[in-house]
């Protein structure tokens, strides 16, 4: 007789464990099934160790910078490891945070691997070991992992991924980050900003695909200047892996070889679902991720999905949300689910980059009448006092009524900034409630204020 | 509001006409309206013609100037009530516009007199299509009027649609789409009866003082030149006024963290009409004479069954009075007009026998009311006080002329 819960939840990733603890609140019995550490790849191999590294790089930045603030350093120096090191301690406690929230909430985690079984069983393998778990319902949650290329397969320190480069605690001395998106980004500032010699090389003709180009094109000009080259409309065709460099075959506006020491793929991912599916289970799938209908249900009925499993956008925000929607949808009488409508994402490199909602191209594109509030980090008194002088906020209002359609932020705490856009957009105020609320001065978030009134003709700080 | 129906035109094809003049007549869920230009220029083709019915936003008529040509502006088929492609050139809505915008200090809704919970964006477009929030229902966190309500209303919701009008006949199974107003009563009765604590007193009055009474102001009134005549209800209208001034914590509202009693008394007056109930609401009717509150309860009576009445005219009433005398019901027990916390029901008046003060058996002229109160708000103690004022101001109704 199998252990019975109300609901499985496979993956203990930002979708699956948001869901166990909801569903756990509600009063249901849940049980978790992870193979690793939970916090998934959000909180192990992905945005908080990512942070973490940043961190370094962005404080070690700032040493060099220390004459601009009247101070003097000297000998000021990097220890390689030991940034690696901190980043792994902070995704380690952020790991245990999640174990002792199951425990305070009485979700039952079993570490070992899950596979959907028919009938909303799932197959736990843990150490040889097998045993069958039965729920009413099962949350599928089983997330993405990196994407690789054929010609590069992972290997040793010459060719990483995301999830390689974040435990490699060799600094690469030169480096190919192939994928000029977030993920991209961020690991070129954070090389580069510890003396590796960083290639960005993007199939598209911008940096950040999907981004506002004026954004996009600013914040490659800053990379540049610190001398990340950016190679753009460019596709790395083929690779030899040497014993201590890879040399690529590049196609781009001109056909060029590039020796480095490290390739770092960032291509984007792929759905975890084949090893999560016993042998005759099949879910069915769109686009290569799992289909859900409304209400998050797959195609197998009492089966459920959320987060990175069921498609773009691909990011733990989203999976938060859609894994809270499914299990309301699931066990909250007269609850129902919405999918995720506008979402902020944000790049966190310096200048940081922080996007909601429609880009100018794709207001254009949609015909839409609105007006565009750009206000300049220059002309904001907190950003001149903390030596944040690049960026810039730009915010589309529609015409007439100043709806927030979309807001773009370059520049020092960009993603701090846009969560009040993204709580006006939920609140569906617009350019007058923006400029109307009092912002606190001295701070960055004057700006968004100023931005609005740009919008409306007639700013005051510039 | 999903549609209107266009009742008569004040402009034939070829007439001029002058921004804010008034070209035709339309009626809304609630009410039948004034329609007036948005621009100046000639009429110079009807589209929707009178008595046809038509959704919100489709253009009703082109307006240019004599000799501009408007043939690509016609669309395929005039008098579709589809809504059409881009409006043309100087054509107002259907729909009339209204100075009561909703204010950003918030809008009484029809049958609430509460506040409207509405976005920013959702009141801006609101005021743009003029359409008054309390029409709607919101969809929002916490039943918040969202834009999207605003814009299904302006763009007419099938659902909202009435239906078509079909011979009513039994053995025939129909499901009858749900008016805005259908729509409205069952949602706001559904909440009042499941989500306040109601409960009830009722009491009989003697009506033979207020008889008496009444015959001879009437007499009076008829000498005068006016054609004024009181009714019974003038005196209910005037006494539960009048004692809601001395009771005034029946007077209130339940708002969570408190109980808001209100600074006058806003009279609401369930009238029938056609395919539902509105309640007009008379102001301050604490500060009204007995004459003055018959005249304005019957002029806005009048004009709620011919569905003329304004938003401000059905919204923030404070207290409901309904009467099924007419109709020779004894008495009943209302359900509460949310937010208020009390209604009082007027049964018919009844001759009977009755024991007077005399232990003799009389023959008595009696009325019942049942005030239907909010426990919440409104204790049986207090609800009883109110009723004694009621039954004390109409029991010796010389006090109600002053």
């Amino acid at each position: 007789m199998p252990d019975f819960y109300d609901l499985i939840v496979l993956g203990g990733g930002p979708a699956g464990y948001v869901a166990a603890l909801r569903a756990a609140q509600l009063g249901q019995r849940v049980a978790c099934v992870e193979q690793e550490e939970l916090g998934g790849t959000c909180g192990n191999w992905g945005c908080i160790p990512s942070k973490a590294l940043l961190k370094s790089a962005e404080v070690f930045d700032l040493f060099r910078r220390a004459e601009e603030f009247g101070l003097r350093s000297s000998g000021h120096d990097f220890n390689f490891p030991a940034v690696i090191a901190r980043s792994r301690s902070v995704a380690d406690r952020m790991a245990r945070g999640v174990d002792h929230l199951f425990e305070a909430r009485g979700v039952t985690l079993f570490r070992g691997r899950g596979a959907l079984l028919p009938n909303r069983k799932v197959r736990l393998v843990h150490g040889g070991e097998e045993e069958v778990l039965a729920a009413k319902q099962i949350l599928f949650a089983t997330g993405c992992r990196p994407k690789t290329l054929p010609f590069l397969p992972v290997q040793g320190e010459r060719v990483l991924t995301s999830r390689q480069a974040l435990a490699s605690t060799e600094r690469p001395e030169s480096i190919a980050i192939i994928g000029g998106g977030a993920i991209g980004v961020e690991f070129a500032y954070f090389y580069s900003v510890f003396g590796s010699r960083v290639t960005v090389v993007e199939l598209l003709p911008g940096l950040l695909p999907g981004c506002d180009g004026e954004v996009a094109k600013a914040l490659a000009r800053d990379l540049a200047k610190r001398g990340i080259q950016i190679l753009t409309s460019a596709k790395v065709e083929s690779a030899r892996i040497g014993e201590k460099s890879v040399v690529l075959e590049i196609a781009g506006k001109i056909r060029q070889q590039l020796e480095v020491s490290s390739v770092l793929v960032a291509i984007g991912v792929e759905p975890n679902i084949d090893s999560c599916l016993a042998p005759g289970v099949n879910l069915e799938r769109e686009g290569g991720f799992v289909k859900v209908d409304t209400r998050y249900e797959t195609s197998y009925p009492g089966v459920f999905a959320a987060g990175d499993i069921i498609g773009p956008p691909l990011l733990a925000h989203v999976a938060f949300r859609e894994g809270l929607e499914a299990i309301e949808g699931i066990f909250v009488p007269g609850k129902v689910p919405s999918r995720v409508g506008v979402f902020p994402s944000c790049v966190y490199s310096q200048p940081q980059v922080a996007m909601l909602g429609l880009t100018e191209e794709q207001a254009r594109e949609q015909k839409l009448a609105f007006r565009v509030g750009r206000y300049p980090y220059t002309a904001n008194g907190k950003a001149m006092a903390s030596g944040d002088s690049t960026g810039f906020v730009k915010i589309l209002f529609s015409e007439p009524h100043g709806e927030i359609l979309g807001a773009h932020i370059l520049g020092a705490d960009a993603s701090e900034l846009v969560a009040e856009l993204s709580v006006t957009i939920a609140c569906e105020g617009s350019s007058a409630e923006l400029h109307e609320a009092i912002h606190p001065h001295p701070t960055l978030s004057e700006m968004i204020g100023e931005a609005a009134l740009v919008a409306e003709n007639r700013p005051l700080h510039i | 509001m999903a549609e209107g129906r266009l009742v008569a035109w004040r402009k034939k094809e070829g007439d001029p006409i002058e921004e804010g003049e008034v070209i035709a007549e339309v009626e809304t869920d609630k009410a039948v309206m004034d329609l007036e230009a948005f621009e100046s220029g000639v009429l110079r083709k009807i589209l929707i013609h009178e008595g046809d019915r038509a959704a919100v936003n489709t253009p009703i008529a082109i307006v240019g100037s004599a000799g501009e040509p408007i043939e690509s502006l016609l669309p395929s088929s005039p008098a579709s009530s589809l809504p059409a492609q881009p409006r043309p050139a100087g054509v107002p809505e259907s729909r009339p516009p209204e100075k009561t915008g909703p204010s950003p200090a918030g809008n009484a809704s029809a049958e609430e007199g509460s506040r409207v919970k509405a976005s920013p964006l959702a009141r801006k477009i609101a005021a743009e299509g003029g359409l008054p929030l309390s029409t709607l229902s919101g969809s929002g966190p916490g039943g918040r009027i969202v834009k999207q309500d605003v814009l299904h209303a302006l763009a007419g919701s099938p659902l909202a649609a009435p239906a078509a009008p079909a011979q009513a006949s039994l053995g025939e199974e129909r499901l009858l789409p749900l008016s805005l107003m259908r729509e409205q009563i069952g949602a706001r009765l559904l909440a009042s009866k499941t989500s306040i604590p109601h409960y009830y007193l009722e009491i009989e009055i003697d009506a033979s003082p207020l008889l008496a009474l009444r015959a001879e102001i009437n007499e009076a009134l008829a000498a005068l030149p006016s054609e004024e005549k009181l009714s019974i209800n003038d005196f209910f209208l005037k006494a539960t006024a009048e004692a809601a001034r001395r009771v005034p914590e029946v007077n209130a509202s339940w708002e969570g963290k408190g109980i808001r009693q209100f600074a006058a008394v806003h009279l609401a007056v369930a009238v029938a009409v056609s395919d539902g109930l509105i309640t007009p609401v008379i102001r301050s009717a604490q500060d009204k004479s007995l004459r003055e509150l018959a005249r304005e309860g019957k002029e806005l009576a009048g004009r709620a069954r011919e569905r003329k009445l304004k938003p401000e005219e059905y919204s923030g009433g404070t207290l409901t009075l309904s009467n099924l005398g007419m109709y020779g019901i004894e008495s009943f027990a209302a359900i509460i007009n949310p937010p208020q916390a009390l209604i009082l029901a007027v049964g018919a008046l009844t001759k009977k026998p009755v024991v007077d003060d005399q232990d003799r058996i009389v023959v008595g002229h009696r009325v019942r009311l049942v005030a239907s109160c909010d426990h919440r708000i409104v204790d049986g103690a207090l609800g009883a006080r109110f009723l004694r004022e009621i039954k004390g101001l109409l029991e010796r109704p010389l006090g109600l002329l002053l």
